[in-house]
């Protein structure tokens, strides 16, 4: 058995460095492929959430408007039966004009009590005699958020995160690319400067794995 | 065979060593240009190897760009949307409490004009009932009303405030929708930038692979095309993406509010509030292009605050050449800048048209017509542009065919596009007074009558003539019209129209239809059918529709006199 020519070792060690630098190529390729379609999801949970959202905002608003407006009639019929009732305290309660009055002060009582049906009353506080709007809508979009997504930044942000991701591994690719480079030139030369450059593309490789697994455990 | 054993027949000639030798040159000089081109070959794919992965890491950072701004419009549509929709409902809520509070404004003033003190204590019930109805909208409260009982809604304020959140976001969605197509763009390139390196380490594959002068053509090629991509990447990468700045955005959605409070007071003939609002519009659209020089829908609502400004000034026959040649520059730049828009189109050829450049107008108006052919306002800008160069025949044509449409197909915006092309018309016969387009108002107002009150029923000389008009005061007992007049007292409750007339259609139908300042008050609209003789004097009634609420309103009107449709007679009076 003859010994291997120094020329062809350093030939197999170029061959095996390109052929390094061309999986881990395409490992971080594949990684990039699986960060971008993440995101993609991430971008797609995140749209569903902002439709929603703005889909409850809608309906919320449609409701308060329905509970202010039922409100306000019974407040307006509510507050009238009372300034009867003090027109009423200023008369003759024998009298045709107070009778009068105790007729009108009753039907604005009762259409208050069936407007009263008309809005939520866990927002009503009699002692005031307002409707919390704020509590009223904070309490349906909470109710809603219970039940579904209604925040897209989180989703947005996971997404920009994982392009983020994607992008640096595919920055990476691009390193490799100069290993190849400097492998491909020291296959060419012939004096020392082809071990240099051989050197200098097995240091790409491996700073790029180093890189990539930082990036992959979120060091970077 | 081993060595020993070769045979040499002594009979053939000795070899030739010095050809042997060059030979043997001559092959290692080739196995050396050989190696050499080979390790130039490879030199050059592991360069366009690098750049490929180059082009590749651009062309991911281009398309998760454009993935985001993708987003971002969706997302931002997504918000319009909820923006336009809780704007609209937050509206009709007001607009329930307004008309609350206004019946109950109105009530409490019967009260308090009866003086009794019964109706005084219930004119004050109502007045707290009013205090607390404001409590429920933001239009019933400050700084759209001052006083819950005597103050005036400001609603050219309260409408225009409105506009701002969905113009806002109507504004970032385009703006995202700017970065995206940049971006795709960016991201398409980069994918054929790719594709073209890949000829080049194709054609580099090659030249290895075959001998021959060839290889180095396929070489040459390579390289050129590899150089050529490369040059295409660079420039590619150095291309700005251009970001919409957030306060351009804020800027354009104030010009917005401003120029619509200034259309509501223009509406309502408040012309200097008008225009000083047309003014702050302006002055915040400048912002936003001094912001944003390229900024196409701030050029387009900066046009449109000039183009109404010039055109108020116009019909006030003061000089608005200078507004209304902003408002074309302003128009003409927003086309360039990407406004493809209809309304760009269609408010440019109105712009050339009021500065009197009526090919331009023409031109302009034909674009967008090409763009919405059944909108019929631009059928009857096309006519007005069509008399003004003369073509008399080919503009009354115009209205027919905006007619023939509105019939055929109608849009919802048919009459009001008539309605306002009467008030246009009317207004540069003011200004401008003209035979040929006083015929064409004529002929406008028959065609608006029968959209509008005739069902589409074709008008047709009745052969009717109404001889003279005149306005009173009254009726005495005998039916007969007393005190006539053309200027009337605040607050009169009725006008009387009489009118001498001949040749009056069996069952003919009167349609009067009342201008209050040149524009339709159809709560006054006459519409009866008449039972009289073919000969005589007739009368009809212009009477507010409010009883006991001040009567007519102030103002100068217009009456004009249809029958069956056919335009025959106006007449105009005032209320002080």
């Amino acid at each position: 058995m003859s010994e291997a020519n120094p020329s062809n070792r350093f030939g197999v060690f170029l061959a095996i460095g390109i052929a390094v630098a061309t999986v881990v190529g395409a490992i971080l390729a594949a990684r990039a492929a699986v960060y971008n379609d993440a995101a993609n999801d991430a971008d797609q949970a995140g749209l569903s959430s902002a439709i929603d959202l703005a889909l409850t905002q809608s309906a919320v608003e449609a409701q308060r408007a329905q509970n202010l407006s039922a409100f306000l009639q019974f407040a307006r019929h509510r507050r009238l039966a009372e300034l009867i009732s003090d027109q009423m305290d200023q008369i003759d309660s024998n009298s045709e004009a107070w009778a009068q009055l105790d007729r009108e002060s009753s039907a604005e009582w009762n259409k208050a009590v069936n407007s009263r049906y008309f809005f939520d009353a866990a927002f009503y506080d009699k002692f005031s005699n307002t409707f919390d709007q704020q509590a009223f809508i904070d309490s349906q979009l909470a109710e809603a958020a219970s039940l579904k997504d209604l925040n897209p930044d989180p989703e947005f942000s996971q997404a920009d995160d994982d392009r983020t991701t994607a992008a640096q591994l595919v920055s990476l690719i691009a390193v490799l690319a100069v290993a190849l480079l400097c492998f491909a030139i020291a296959n060419v030369l012939e004096n020392r400067l082809r071990y240099i450059l051989a050197g200098l593309g097995v240091l790409i490789i491996v700073g790029s794995i180093v890189a990539a697994v930082a990036i992959e455990s979120g060091v970077v | 065979m081993s060595t020993d054993e070769t045979i040499i027949s002594p009979a053939a000639p000795q070899p030739d060593r010095a050809e042997a030798v060059r030979s043997e040159q001559n092959r290692a000089a080739q196995d050396r240009a050989t190696r050499r081109f080979n390790a130039i070959t490879v030199t050059l794919i592991a360069i366009v190897t690098l750049l490929s992965a180059i082009a590749a890491f651009l062309q991911n950072d281009a398309s998760n760009r454009q993935s985001s701004a993708v987003r971002d419009v969706q997302r931002y549509a997504a918000a319009q949307l909820s923006a336009a929709l809780q704007s609209q409902q937050a509206l009709n809520f007001d607009a329930t409490v307004q008309r609350d509070w206004l019946n109950l404004a109105y009530e409490r003033s019967l009260l308090l004009d009866s003086g009794a003190e019964a109706d005084a204590v219930r004119a004050e019930h109502l007045a707290e009932l009013m205090r607390l109805t404001t409590g429920f909208s933001p239009m019933l409260q400050e700084p759209y009303l001052n006083d819950p009982l005597e103050g005036v809604i400001d609603l050219p304020r309260y409408y225009a405030d409105q506009e701002y959140e969905p113009t806002y976001w109507e504004q970032r969605r385009e703006a995202a929708a700017l970065i995206n197509e940049a971006w795709n763009k960016k991201a398409a390139t980069y994918v054929t930038v790719l594709t073209l390196f890949a000829v080049a380490l194709f054609l580099f594959g090659i030249a290895a692979t075959i001998g021959g002068t060839l290889r180095g053509a396929f070489v040459v090629l390579g390289v050129f095309i590899a150089i050529g991509a490369t040059a295409w990447m660079t420039s590619t990468l150095l291309a700005p993406v251009k970001v919409r700045p957030e306060q351009a955005m804020q800027a354009l959605a104030r010009g917005r509010v401003d120029l619509y409070r200034a259309e509501f007071l223009r509406g309502w003939r408040e012309k200097a509030e008008a225009l000083k609002y047309y003014q702050s519009s302006i002055d915040q659209l400048d912002e936003a292009l001094k912001i944003d020089p390229a900024y196409p829908a701030a050029l387009s609502e900066r046009a449109s605050a000039y183009v109404q400004t010039g055109e108020q000034r116009l019909w006030d026959r003061e000089d608005a050449a200078p507004l209304l040649q902003y408002a074309i520059d302003d128009y003409r730049a927003a086309i360039e800048q990407g406004d493809e828009s209809i309304y760009a189109l269609w408010n440019l050829g109105w712009a050339y048209f009021l500065l009197g450049d009526q090919p331009e107008s023409l031109r302009y108006t034909d674009r967008a017509l090409e763009q919405a052919p059944q909108q019929i306002g631009l059928y009857l800008n096309r006519a007005l542009a069509l008399r003004a160069m003369g073509q008399v025949d080919e503009a009354f044509a115009t209205v027919q065919e905006a007619y023939e449409r509105a019939i055929d197909q109608p849009t919802s915006s048919s009459n009001f596009y008539f309605h306002a092309t009467i008030f246009d018309i009317t207004q540069q016969l003011r200004a401008f007074p003209n035979d040929d387009l006083q015929k064409l108002l004529k002929d406008v107002k028959e065609k608006y009558v029968s959209l509008r009150y005739r069902k589409g029923q074709r008008i047709e000389p009745t052969g009717c003539e109404i001889t003279a008009v005149a306005f009173f005061q009254g009726l005495n007992e005998n039916n007969e019209l007393i005190d006539p007049a053309e200027k009337f007292v605040a607050s009169t409750e009725t006008v009387y129209m009489g009118f001498d007339y001949t040749n009056l259609p069996v069952g003919g139908e009167i349609e009067a239809v009342v201008y209050l300042f040149d524009k339709e008050d159809e709560t006054l609209t006459v519409q009866e059918r008449l039972g009289l003789e073919p000969i005589g004097t007739g009368y009809i009634r212009i009477t507010s529709p409010f009883i006991k609420a001040g009567g007519l309103s102030s103002g100068s009107y217009r009456v004009d006199i249809h029958i069956n449709g056919e335009y025959l007679a106006s007449g105009e009076f005032t209320v002080e």
